[in-house]
Parts: structure tokens; C-alpha cells; sequence
């Protein structure tokens, strides 16, 4: 077996010209933290393996154009206290101080949580609750944009080709007054893989109290996380201070009932679901004017 | 290829497979036996060691992507052949009893002193989070990295 050859691209022309070069034993490596798991696992290594962490022009938040910009190359340490997301997203800085370890987040990147496509993958929730899209690029050098839930199969894991890398994300971000907020369940409090997750986006209308629009996405429950509309829709109209944290909590509950009514983790989820809403209400400041 | 890097301020350079581990590169090609193999998959921090100033778990970090940066493993701490604060601390307070995480725990604490010289206990869990101790119960730990925090030190104001 040849050696495996390394390329490094370090701007977007010489990723492309990486890209054209891909074969179905080709591999693009990120933060590594879910590569190297599969790598040690065994099968044959790599014809040419592309080493993303180059690309530094996508490791940033930006804002432009009311909408905020996150580069696929940006790590969780770097998401968990971005000012930009604390203003604007922060069910986003709360899902990536929620990934692993501080060793993890110090190297897993953003592109690499949705690109392995795990149904219970943090920050894909998160990014599902604020509608993002992803910019995809292929080996012609095309870039498509396309909505974060177009990037995974229906029967889970991920639809990229093997010729295509995400650039970055993009989502509306100037709402002068959204609360949002991830939380999750997992086995132990750090260091744990999401048993449940959830992130809740609630855009205020201008008199600061009325929910103007609502947003849930919840992992772990399907092969990627999804948006559960019939859970938040009953919350708008309503004013942030008197919408009921219970009756939300029952909503998430019918919701685990309906997904999973087979599965033997229900009775589990079921459970776990009520204290998942109550954590999500406090950490998206529902509840408070 | 040729991997030429940083290591405890020594320039090396090795020849290395394109998917070979740091974790390997740092033990078998450069006999720095200090850095631990535990799970081997992100989960125990044996392996922790400091990239450019970050802590990372080398069993997952590939080798090629520490490329002219500055790697500092456990052996790295000592200075003139004597131990630094924490190592010395971390002996006087039982903070080491198989010994196994030791060098994990020490790097993931140096990175966290290097980034916040006062941190609260909480904020020395959360470092140490992805260090796992099956001896100490952790407290002795905490209690060691609290102790060199409060220590007044060369170019830190004491509070
Ligand atoms: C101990 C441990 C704990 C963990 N805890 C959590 C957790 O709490 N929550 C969680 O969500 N995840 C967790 N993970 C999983 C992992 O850390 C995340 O999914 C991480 O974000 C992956 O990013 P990466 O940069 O390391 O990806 P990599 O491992 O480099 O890549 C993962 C996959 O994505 C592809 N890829 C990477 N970047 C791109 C890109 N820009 N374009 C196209 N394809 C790309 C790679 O080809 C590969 O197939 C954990 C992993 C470990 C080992």
C-alpha cells in the first residue's frame, strides 16, 4: 500500500485544487477528534489525506449584512466565548462550552461537529434552532449555499460528497432582541456524549416582551437533529414572563412520544426530556422579562 | 515526510507517516515516555500535553499538524533538573498516588495557570475535566493546583 500523502491547503484556491484530487480512499481532517477515533479503528489508510487546519481565512465569527458568519475551521474554544455569539447566537457559545473536554474543544472544529453528522452532535443542534446554511465547496471550485439540514442523508450521516468541504455558516443574527440557549443530557456532566440536546431561539417583537418567533431544535432523537415546530409554535403570540415552562416541557414530552413511541430508550427520554426543557427555559432566559 | 517542530524549546525533527499520532511521534520517535497512553480516544487525558500553550489530548492530535509549533510535554516542566511549583505541590499534597494521570493533570493545570493565574475551584474542575484519576478522588488534586494559584510569583502582582 502506497503511503498516504498529506496536503495542506492554506487559502481557498489551493483547497480546490486539493479537492480535484479526491478519490473514494480520500479523506479531509479537521480538529481530528472524530477522524482519529475512525482512523484507529482500522480499514486502509488514506490515498491523500487534506489537512483543513491551514485554512486560518475560516476560523472567525463575523457580522455582515445583519447576518453572522462562522468559519468551519473555528474551534469550540474559540465559540464558547466569542462576543459576537454571546450577543447573537449564544445557544451556539453555550452547545461548543458544552463539547468534551477542554482538550477537545481546543482543537474540534465547528465544520468537523457537522460533517460527522452524529445525530447527537452538539453544535448541529444549535445551528438547526438558528436556521443556518452552510457554504459547500467542490473540486470545480463551485460553492453552493445551502441549508444546514441539506448536508445530512435521511438515514443519517453526513450527504457531503467526498469532493466537497464546508467553508462556513452563515445565519440572521441582528434581531435587537433574541434569547437563546442550548442544553443537554448526558451520562456524567462533562466530557459526555449528548444522551438529549436541545437548543431554543426566541426572537422578542419590539415592545421587548412579546415572543415574535420561536425556534426548537432537539438532537439525539432522530438521525440529525431536527426543528420542532408543533413545540415551539404555541409560544408565539404569548409574552416571554408569563409563557409556561411546564406546558413547554409537556410539549417536548408528546414530542419524545411521538418520535421514539418503539425504541427502548423512551421511558428514559421521557424523563430526561422535562428536566431538559426546564434546563433549556433557564438557559434561553424564557421566563424573565 | 519530515516533520521539524518545537519540543520543551528543543527544535526536532523526525520523519513521521502523514497520519502518524503526536502521541507516537513523542514517545517512540523522540523517547518522551512521560506522556501516557490511557484510552487512547480522547476520554482520560494521560495524553494531555500543550500546543503553542494549549492543552490537547495527543492521542488524537495529528503529528504533521504540529508543524513548526511549540509542543511541551511533562519533561518540559522541570527546570535545572528541579521540579516546578505544581510538581513539588502536587508531591507535599498526595496528589499522586498510581501516578498514571499525573502527567496530564500537571499539563492541563499548567495550561490553565498560564491562562488564568487566580482561578476559583470551579474553573480548576473544569480544567482537570478531561483528566481522569482513579486514585485521588480528585481533591487532593484541586487542592494542589489552588495552592501554586494562591503562590505569589516572579511578574504576577499579588492579590
Ligand atoms: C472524548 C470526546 C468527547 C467528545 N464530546 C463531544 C460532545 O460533547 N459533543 C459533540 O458534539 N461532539 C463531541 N465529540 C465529537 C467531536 O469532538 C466533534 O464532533 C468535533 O466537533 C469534530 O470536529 P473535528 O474538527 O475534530 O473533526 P474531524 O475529526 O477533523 O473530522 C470529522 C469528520 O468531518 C470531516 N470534516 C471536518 N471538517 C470538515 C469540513 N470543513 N468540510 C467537510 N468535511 C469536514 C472529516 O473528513 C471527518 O469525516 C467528542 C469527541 C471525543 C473524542
Amino acid at each position: 500500500m502506497p503511503p498516504t500523502e498529506l496536503l495542506a491547503p492554506r487559502d481557498q484556491r489551493e483547497l480546490v485544487a486539493a479537492l480535484a484530487r479526491t478519490t473514494d480512499a480520500s479523506r479531509l481532517v479537521a480538529g481530528a477528534t472524530d477522524w482519529m477515533l475512525g482512523r484507529r479503528a482500522g480499514g486502509n489508510p488514506p490515498d491523500l489525506l487534506i489537512d483543513l487546519s491551514h485554512l486560518h481565512g475560516f476560523r472567525a465569527v463575523g457580522c455582515a449584512d445583519r447576518r453572522i458568519r462562522v468559519g468551519a475551521l473555528s474551534t469550540c474554544s474559540q465559540l464558547q466565548c466569542d462576543p459576537v455569539l454571546a450577543t447573537h447566537a449564544r445557544c451556539l457559545a453555550q452547545a461548543a462550552a458544552r463539547v468534551g473536554s477542554v482538550q477537545i474543544r481546543n482543537v474540534a472544529t465547528i465544520g468537523g461537529n457537522v460533517a460527522n453528522a452524529s445525530p447527537c452532535a452538539d453544535l448541529v443542534t444549535a445551528l438547526v434552532a438558528l436556521e443556518a446554511t452552510a457554504t459547500v465547496i467542490d473540486g470545480a471550485g463551485r460553492a453552493t449555499e445551502r441549508p444546514i439540514a441539506q448536508l445530512f442523508a435521511s438515514a443519517g450521516g453526513s450527504a457531503l460528497r467526498r469532493d466537497e468541504a464546508i467553508l462556513e455558516f452563515a445565519f440572521a443574527g441582528a434581531h435587537p432582541d433574541r434569547r437563546s440557549g442550548f442544553a443537554k443530557l448526558g451520562v456524567r456532566s462533562s466530557v459526555a456524549v449528548a444522551r438529549l440536546n436541545a437548543a431554543l431561539v426566541v426572537d422578542l417583537d419590539p415592545d421587548g416582551a412579546t415572543i415574535a418567533a420561536a425556534r426548537l431544535a432537539i438532537g439525539s432523537l432522530a438521525p440529525a437533529a431536527f426543528l420542532a415546530g408543533e413545540v415551539a409554535a404555541p409560544l408565539v403570540g404569548t409574552r416571554i414572563d408569563a409563557a409556561c415552562p411546564e406546558e413547554f416541557a409537556h410539549r417536548c414530552l408528546r414530542l419524545v412520544d411521538e418520535r421514539i413511541p418503539e425504541r427502548s430508550s423512551r421511558a428514559y427520554k421521557r424523563l430526561a426530556i422535562r428536566g431538559l426543557a426546564a434546563d433549556l427555559w433557564s438557559a434561553a432566559g424564557a421566563g424573565t422579562p | 515526510m519530515r516533520l521539524t517542530t518545537t519540543v520543551n524549546g528543543t527544535e526536532v525533527s523526525v520523519e513521521i507517516a502523514a497520519d502518524a499520532r503526536l502521541l507516537d511521534v513523542l514517545r517512540e520517535s523522540l523517547g518522551l515516555l512521560g506522556t501516557k497512553e490511557g484510552c487512547a480516544a480522547g476520554e482520560c487525558g494521560a495524553c494531555t500535553v500543550l500546543v503553542d500553550g494549549l492543552a490537547v489530548n495527543a492521542c488524537l492530535v495529528p503529528a504533521a499538524q504540529v508543524q513548526g509549533r511549540g509542543i511541551r510535554t511533562v519533561e518540559g516542566l522541570a527546570r535545572h533538573g528541579a521540579h516546578d511549583a505544581l510538581q513539588r505541590r502536587f508531591v507535599a499534597s498526595g496528589a499522586i498516588q498510581c501516578g498514571f494521570c499525573t502527567p496530564g493533570m500537571l499539563m492541563s493545570a499548567t495550561a490553565l495557570l498560564e491562562r488564568n493565574a487566580t482561578p476559583t475551584r470551579a474553573q480548576i474542575a473544569e480544567a482537570i475535566a478531561g483528566n481522569l484519576c482513579r486514585c485521588t478522588g480528585y481533591e487532593a488534586i484541586i487542592d494542589a493546583i489552588e495552592a501554586v494559584a494562591a503562590q505569589p510569583r516572579p511578574g504576577h502582582a499579588a492579590d
